[in-house]
């Protein structure tokens, strides 16, 4: 057997004398919360993520229409007082 | 708490009996996770979505084979699931479909996977063989890391990833087979 057969043999027998892990508490604590009806924790973390995302982006988005609504139509009521101010201004100088 | 009667109260949805069921599967399920998915966070989210299909399911199992068999069964299935869905998101990244090779499948393009319950002297090969097993084809993969992590007899893994006794025997000796060809390629393109 060559060395690079010895290096293969002794990684293929790494994964000899694993020690299997201990499942972490809260994750126990979690699976069984699940099971008294507490559905929302089992969702994943990139799905907890995801639905923060798009409350944040749900939020922006509604922010970003009412200050544009708001600016809209401040610029709409001061060109309908223009319009009233001008009509009274000529109707006047007419007469 | 004997299986049947664990059974039974697990029908009748009973709490208890899941706690019970956590306590005494949680840890099989979970490393079975860690071993086929090389990642600590991934295992304990498909290790709740494992649990909960259980919750789920239990109502409809016949008790052909035992409770181990069939939780074994769902946390592979899951497991298999959940690389392939990754895998898809991978495919389907356009940074990656446009600047590598397609199908170009080496150790060196795999994500390093340093197990924490593997001694100290045998933590560099582990990472590499954690590597290669990631290259094996699903069946092959899913027949070594039962037998080897979980130590799961051959019977079980046959009943388990159901195929004959004489398909895992087979399926194994394929998987040493790849894994050598993929470590020699590893070593060879190192030493240089």
């Amino acid at each position: 057997m060559n060395t690079q057969e010895n290096i293969i043999e002794t990684t293929l027998l790494s994964l000899d004398n694993l020690q299997r892990l201990e499942v972490p508490f809260g994750l126990q604590f979690s699976i069984k919360n699940n099971f008294n009806g507490n559905v929302s924790s089992a969702m994943s973390t990139n799905q907890k993520w995801m639905l923060a995302a798009s409350v944040v982006i749900l939020i922006g988005i509604n922010l970003i229409t009412i200050t544009q609504y708001s600016k809209s139509s401040k610029t709409l009521a001061s060109v309908v007082d223009k319009n009233v101010v001008y009509k009274e201004y000529f109707s006047n100088t007419i007469e | 708490m004997e299986e049947k009667e664990l059974i039974l109260r697990l029908k009748k949805n009973d709490q208890i009996a899941f706690g019970f069921l956590v306590d005494f599967f949680s840890k099989k399920v979970y490393n079975t996770c860690i071993g086929m998915l090389q990642n600590l966070e991934d295992a304990q989210d498909v290790t709740q979505e494992i649990f909960i299909t259980i919750h789920l399911n239990v109502k409809d199992f016949k008790e052909e084979s035992s409770l181990s068999t069939w939780i074994y069964r769902i946390s592979v299935n899951k497991c298999l699931e959940f690389i392939r869905k990754k895998n898809r998101k991978k495919r389907s990244g356009i940074f990656k479909s446009i600047f590598s090779a397609d199908g170009e499948k080496s150790i060196e393009n795999h994500s390093d996977f340093n197990h924490p319950g593997i001694q100290l002297e045998n933590k560099e090969r582990s990472i590499i063989l954690f590597k290669a097993i990631g290259l094996l084809p699903e069946q092959q993969q899913t027949a070594y890391i039962l037998h080897k992590v979980e130590q799961v007899s051959y019977n079980e893994i046959a009943v388990i990833m159901e195929v004959s006794l004489s398909a895992v025997e087979s399926l194994l000796f394929r998987a040493k087979q790849n894994l050598k060809k993929h470590l020699a390629t590893y070593y060879e393109e190192n030493e240089k």
